[in-house]
């Protein structure tokens, strides 16, 4: 995916723009269980079947920050690494091994050199995952930060 | 939990970065930036080590070196949160900068807020627990704000 930024030198964007939708590959099992293993999060909702059954899910389930951090990945990946300047998200439904996350955007507001967006990761069957707001440098020429 | 600690600075706390544990977790993410897995490509861009991924939280001490008898964490319990109830909701990241693998960071936190809010089990306890983390020289770098729901 090209960077957004360098797209909107030569277009520049307007408020109500969509961002690029991005599907992510499947969430792993695997990968749930070591981002809860290395950041220390021992919560066995995420690990343990028996446990996720018995606190009424149906398999064990991505972390929050997990399912967060996917959508700051989306966010890299159209504006890269150090543009994002505020990310607010809210979970809104679990997301379990195997789910399929589409992250989408549409522009909110373009003032001083920031853009803001409403942002989204929904779940195959449509349910969203998390939503919330994120902020982030598109031009360093009228940026106040 | 305690909500006579509500407003109270708790801290502040130094937390290291760990290089080791950022890469590990952009790796897991799916990300394929060197600037979050290569301490030399990050170096070489004017960075110090890799790069947070953008919105990775950890709450308590998650990305640093240690996870056990870390002050945060012993700051956390302090609140007398039940976690055995207690779901993370969401969170807020503010970045006054990118924040890179091995900074030692001073996280000052509290809990800016509580509200209850009527859930189908009965009421739910907001609790909104945020950290602001400043560099060794005192200047900001970024503000967290996590939202843990404490069912009744």
């Amino acid at each position: 995916m090209t960077n957004l930024l360098d797209q909107w030198r030569s277009a520049p964007p307007a408020i109500g723009d969509s961002l690029p939708t991005w599907e992510l590959p499947p969430v792993g099992r695997e990968a749930i269980r070591e981002f809860v293993t290395i950041t220390g999060d021992r919560n066995a909702v995420h690990v343990d079947e028996e446990f996720a059954a018995a606190a009424g899910f149906p398999s064990v389930i991505a972390s929050g920050p997990m399912t967060i951090a996917l959508v700051g990945r989306y966010l890299e990946r159209l504006v890269g690494p150090t543009a994002v300047r505020r990310l607010a998200v809210q979970l809104r439904h679990p997301v379990f091994p195997g789910d399929r996350l589409v992250c989408s955007g549409e522009i909110t507001g373009l003032e001083n050199g920031i853009a803001t967006c409403d942002v989204r990761a929904l779940r195959e069957d449509g349910t969203t995952a998390c939503k919330g707001t994120a902020s982030f440098v598109h031009d360093t020429r009228g940026a106040a930060i | 939990m305690r909500t006579d600690l509500v407003g109270q600075d708790i801290g502040p706390v130094d937390v290291v970065i760990s290089p080791k544990i950022v890469a590990q977790v952009a790796a897991v993410l799916g990300y394929d930036d060197p600037m979050h897995l290569d301490h030399h490509a990050a170096r070489a861009a004017g960075f110090g080590d890799v790069l947070v991924p953008t919105g990775l939280v950890a709450p308590g001490d998650g990305l640093s070196e240690s996870h056990e008898g870390d002050e945060s964490q012993q700051a956390l319990a302090a609140l007398e949160i039940d976690f055995t109830r207690t779901l993370f909701a969401g969170t807020e990241v503010e970045y006054r900068r990118p924040v890179c693998g091995g900074e030692r960071l001073r996280a000052t936190s509290r809990v800016a807020e509580v509200s209850e809010r009527p859930g189908s089990a009965g009421p739910m306890q907001f609790v909104v627990w945020e950290t602001r983390y400043a560099d060794e020289a005192g200047k900001p770098v970024m503000t967290t704000r996590l939202t843990f729901v404490e069912r009744s």
